[in-house]
């Protein structure tokens, strides 16, 4: 009970028509506070999926989900909300940054949402993010102004503007050249270091196994090690 | 930066949407705020006139009220008259300051064009005390007054002859009246006696203005005129009430006409926010994504809704004192009776009351769309990509 994510027979099914996709099937797993583990698998294997559902972005068909001692399958989509914006920060695999918004006030957003005071530090904390991802020129450009390195650089100081406990990091490095990858695997590592909860998907086995922990899946099956 | 200025910022997006929505608002509070304006004051000027003119009682022959009331305040021809004596013996009873006989007759030339004609007797300037005259008033058997109206379209001013040929009779024009708004404006004003002798009623009026000075004692008079053979006496009070239930269904009318441009409105407004909450479901899937609760969500649709109709209210009502004097002679145009002056008078509370009802336009419409916005689930950003 010493876990700060725990996963018990996790099924996750999308129906399309009479087809079921067992997109995750089963998993069991678990992540202690301050662990720096990668997931790696094949396209398809279900690894965005299982993200999802440790993100409480998406809701497992059968199972449970724990967060932090927090049972969430039973909670309100408010809590769930809650769960999202305070205790885990979120790099989606195709960033979802809100193509109004400046890279600035993308990094800001979950701020915005965040029901604890504080909010008058947050641009200067965002602009810290920032010049930590080494984008403080890039302040005021819109997404589409952006590359996609850059783009997934500024979903990375999002992720972490409302200071979680965890971090999910869809392909955080996809994106990017391997001097890049370098540097976004380094900032993990160096958040991971300072306490935080790293999970990241990744293709990249090189930096996959320079992280505590392999998961590897096929087919929505965790393999073993 | 927080809620507001987010949902500002995809107000700002949308623009040329968002300059549409907020005209239709605009002209909707407009047209809101002026009638509301209008209809305030069209029972304050009336009254003010009523008091102002000196017409406290207005003498006929017997004969259906409403026509007689209408008739004196229109013009047009009365078929029944008063005995000229009649004037003679009102003004003999006691607490009666003025009277004065008037004959109303419409002329109507070859081709026509209906010429309005009123007879008048020196008297009656007492009881118009609101009339300017330019020039003098008659001189003689044939002198004429111009209404200003009257004057614009006959294109006459003062030491200009006129002719009328169902007359066949030519007047000089020794004044004209300065616009009042009121039905005088249309008029062609003779000495009763001259009226008399062109209209062949010689020793005939259509009616009797009367005033008594202290409105208290209108009731005692009242019962002495009746006790003359063949009058029937009505007072401002009625004649007010009379005009009043005349302009209240034309008021309905517009009302309705209100309501119904708000409805559109606030359909209007209704469709292009749920159009946008459409295009913007993935948008609101991301925020859901990094922690936007459904609440944060409906208030960021609400409040750009909101600010739509807060920004036309005020525009609309803006434009519509601007516009009032426009909005009163149209207005005046369409009404069957309007008092002389200006009507629509600014007023804070009408303005502020307008805005507020385009506020709560803007919630009535966004309402909806907001709700739908917050049941976006965070699914929506993962779905198709
Ligand atoms: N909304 C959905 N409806 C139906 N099927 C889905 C849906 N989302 C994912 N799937 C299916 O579930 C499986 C797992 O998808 P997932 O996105 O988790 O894979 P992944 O491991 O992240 O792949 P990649 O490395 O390409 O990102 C796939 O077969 C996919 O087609
Ligand atoms: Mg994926």
């Amino acid at each position: 009970m010493n876990s700060i994510i725990e996963l018990k027979q996790v099924i996750k099914l999308y129906e399309r028509g009479s087809e079921k996709i067992h997109a995750v099937d089963g998993i069991n797993f678990s992540i202690a506070p301050g662990e720096f583990v990668s997931i790696v698998g094949p396209s398809g294997s279900g690894k965005s999926t299982l993200l999802n559902l440790i993100g409480c972005v998406d809701k497992p068909t059968s199972g449970v989900v724990e967060i932090d001692g927090v049972e969430t399958s039973s909670l309100k989509e408010k809590e769930l909300a809650r769960i999202r914006n305070t205790k885990i920060g979120f790099v989606f695999q195709q960033f979802f940054l809100l193509s109004t918004l400046t890279a600035l006030e993308n990094v800001m957003l979950p701020s915005v949402f965040s029901r604890n005071g504080q909010k008058t530090n947050k641009t200067k904390r965002a602009k810290e993010l920032l010049d930590i991802v080494g984008l403080a020129d890039r302040v005021n450009h819109l997404p589409s102004e952006l590359s996609g390195g850059e783009m997934q650089r500024i979903a990375v100081a999002r992720a972490l503007i409302n200071s979680p406990k965890i971090l999910l990091a869809d392909e955080p490095t996809g994106n990017l050249d391997s001097a890049n990858a370098e540097i976004v695997y380094n900032i993990l590592d160096k958040l991971h270091k300072d306490g935080l909860t790293v999970i990241a998907v990744t293709h990249n086995l090189e930096l996959a196994h320079k992280t505590q922990k392999i998961f590897k899946l096929k087919d929505g099956k965790m393999m073993d090690e | 930066m927080n809620i507001i200025t987010l949902s500002l910022k995809s107000l700002k997006r949308k623009r040329t949407r968002a300059v549409l929505t907020i005209i239709g608002v605009a002209v909707a509070t407009a047209a809101l705020f002026s009638l509301v304006s209008f209809s305030i004051g069209y029972d304050r000027s009336l009254k003010k006139e009523m008091q102002d003119s000196g017409l406290q009682m207005l003498v006929s022959t017997e004969g259906c009220p409403t026509e007689a009331a209408s008739l004196a305040l229109h013009g047009g021809e009365i078929t029944k008259y008063v005995d000229e004596k009649r004037l003679a013996e009102v003004r003999s009873i006691q607490g009666v300051h003025v009277a004065t006989g008037m004959l109303m007759f419409s002329l109507t030339e070859e081709g026509g064009k209906t010429s309005l004609f009123s007879g008048i007797d020196d008297e009656i300037r007492k009881l118009k005390p609101y009339w300017k005259l330019k020039g003098s008033w008659f001189k003689d058997s044939s002198s004429i007054i111009l209404g200003a109206e009257a004057a614009k379209v006959e294109e006459r001013t003062v030491g200009d002859k006129i002719y009328f040929p169902g007359l066949d009779r030519e007047f000089n024009v020794v004044g004209v009246l300065q616009r009042t708004g009121t039905e005088d404006d249309g008029f062609f004003f003779l000495p009763i006696r001259t009226a008399q002798e062109v209209f062949h009623k010689q020793g005939k009026l259509t009616a009797i203005g009367v005033n008594v000075g202290d409105p208290g004692r209108i009731e005692k008079v009242k019962e002495q005129i009746e006790e003359l053979p063949d009058v029937y006496v009505l007072t401002a009070d009625q004649m007010m009430g009379q005009i009043l239930k005349l302009v209240g269904s034309s008021k309905t009318l517009m009302f309705a006409v209100l309501a119904i441009a708000l409805i559109i409105s606030i359909v209007g407004v209704l469709n292009t926010v749920l159009m946008s909450v459409m295009e913007m479901v993935k948008e609101f899937g991301y925020m859901r994504c990094v922690g936007a609760a459904g609440i944060d969500v409906f208030k960021i649709v609400l409040l750009e809704t909101i600010a739509v109709c807060l920004i036309g209210g005020i525009i609309g009502a803006l434009g519509g004192s601007a516009l009032s004097s426009i909005a009163d002679s149209f207005i005046r145009s369409v009404l069957p009776y309007a008092p002389a002056g200006k009507m629509i008078e600014f007023n804070p509370v009408i303005f502020i009351t307008s805005v507020f009802f385009a506020v709560i336009l803007g919630i009535t419409a966004g309402i909806y769309p907001s709700i739908k916005a917050s049941k976006v689930s965070p699914m929506e950003a993962i779905r198709n990509e």
